[in-house]
């Protein structure tokens, strides 16, 4: 893989357990929670600025929108 | 998963004859969830604007027309003709598609289907231009007029200032 | 872009062979490869009809085009591999990390490595109607391993899920993958994952 720049991460202390519970929920390190955020936040905000929604859809297959402004 | 060590190295040979064996077996290890509508023949025709594409240019040549002529008779611009028949344009409008049908004695309706502007009526005519262009000649050699217009091109091109 | 050395086989003669596995393929690479593979889908696609070779003994990629999703590399989340053999693109793989997540009930919502595509070059197919029988193979093993490793290195624990072209279901099967299922938004391909016990089997030879 290519080389790898770092950046310090300044976090509250509810966000570091956010991360934390992440982490651990999904058996991964802090800093692959990060990366996997920064890719979806990417892929979404890519699609809303090409004009299209996000939507969440229930189990009961009931859509409920969720727009990011 | 702890060590990386494990998978640095490559496969061993035997591994690698005995999987082989298992492709060859199964035919095939291709995956792809959109395979089938990344143009897989049962959709529209409309996406394979080469086939539409090459099809016009058939029949512009079998009436012995050049593109300039047929754009002239059919009043329709050059660079959309050409377009169409190197397959770039993905959807032709409706006026031109219309325009070619007169001019090549082709019919309006079915050409539209070829090219996707139309519902496809029934799956006879996307494979009988799927046959079509599977047998007709590539252009791959060129007549004694196109090599004329070819090589007064290239000539073009070598005596213009940006060539190096 | 980072390269790596690894072996395929060449099928005549039965030997392997030296060749590379290109991991951050750009979106140009994509419209390269289709730009080197296309003359030779035209070619089999033209005597497939030619020979009247039914539909079902087609193969079932013939139509792909991976220029179409040059694009899609553009995003963080996907991942272009390629393998270079004597100078020309033997197989392709897009790999995604963050449109998929696990669906195996012990691993439910963890996230893995998801195959969207993977194809070898269309004269690496063995096409027996066409009496072709291919120039390379294990291109598709080598790929696939691709994507357990990358799965390992982003800390997924080697978690891979993909959607198997029918010919294919048997080869993922025994490659340790669970199938769950058809799914129809996947044009009823069967899903199949790779858990993290099964991945380490995988890799250990």
């Amino acid at each position: 893989m290519a080389e790898k720049r770092t950046m310090t991460l300044n976090l509250t202390p509810t966000e570091m357990e956010a991360v934390e519970e992440l982490a651990r929920r999904k058996q991964l390190s802090k800093t692959a929670v990060i990366r996997q955020a920064l890719r979806l936040y990417q892929i979404v905000d890519a699609r809303m600025e090409k004009g299209d929604k996000l939507f969440f859809e229930d189990s009961a297959e009931k859509k409920a929108e969720v727009m990011m402004i | 998963m702890s060590t990386d060590a494990r998978f640095e190295d490559r496969p061993s040979r035997e591994w690698l004859r005995r999987m082989a064996e298992l492709e060859d077996r199964c035919e095939s290890v291709t995956a792809g969830g959109l395979a089938h509508d990344l143009g897989m023949l049962e959709a529209a025709l409309s996406e394979e604007p080469w086939l539409f594409g090459r099809f016009i240019q058939f029949a512009r040549r079998a009436r012995h027309l050049s593109v300039e002529k047929l754009a002239e008779q059919a009043d329709i611009d050059i660079a959309e003709i050409l377009g169409i028949e190197c397959g770039a344009n993905m959807k032709p409008a409706p006026r031109t598609v219309h325009k070619l049908a007169q001019t090549l004695g082709l019919s309006s309706g079915k050409l539209m289907e070829l090219c996707g502007l139309a519902e496809p009526q029934d799956e006879g005519l996307r494979l009988a231009a799927l046959r079509f262009a599977a047998r007709s000649e590539p252009v791959t050699e060129l007549s004694a007029a196109e090599r004329e217009a070819f090589e007064e091109f290239v000539k073009v091109l070598s005596e213009s200032p940006e060539s190096i | 872009m980072s390269e790596r050395p690894i072996e395929i086989i060449r099928r005549e003669g039965e030997i392997h062979v030296p060749a590379i596995v290109y991991d951050g393929l750009k979106p140009a690479d994509l419209v390269l490869i289709e730009r080197a593979w296309g003359p030779t889908r035209l070619r089999l696609l033209q005597e497939l009809l030619g020979r009247d070779v039914p539909r079902s003994e087609w193969p079932e990629s013939l139509h792909w085009d991976w220029s179409r999703k040059a694009d899609e590399l553009r995003y963080l989340e996907a991942t272009g591999f390629g393998i270079v053999c004597e100078r020309e693109w033997q197989g392709v793989m897009l790999t995604k990390t963050v449109s998929h997540v696990a669906q195996l009930p012990a691993e439910k919502g963890r996230p893995l490595v998801y195959v969207d595509y993977l194809e070898s070059a269309p004269w690496n197919w063995r096409i027996r109607p066409l009496g072709q029988e291919g120039q390379y193979k294990a291109v598709g093993t080598v790929l696939f391993r691709e994507a357990v490793r990358q799965s390992v290195k982003e800390g997924f624990h080697g978690r891979v899920g993909l959607h198997a072209l029918p010919k294919a279901e048997e080869f993922y099967r025994r490659c340790g993958l669970t199938p769950l299922g058809r799914d129809r938004r996947k044009q009823n391909l069967t899903y199949f994952e790779l858990g993290p016990t099964e991945a380490e089997g995988f890799l250990r030879d």
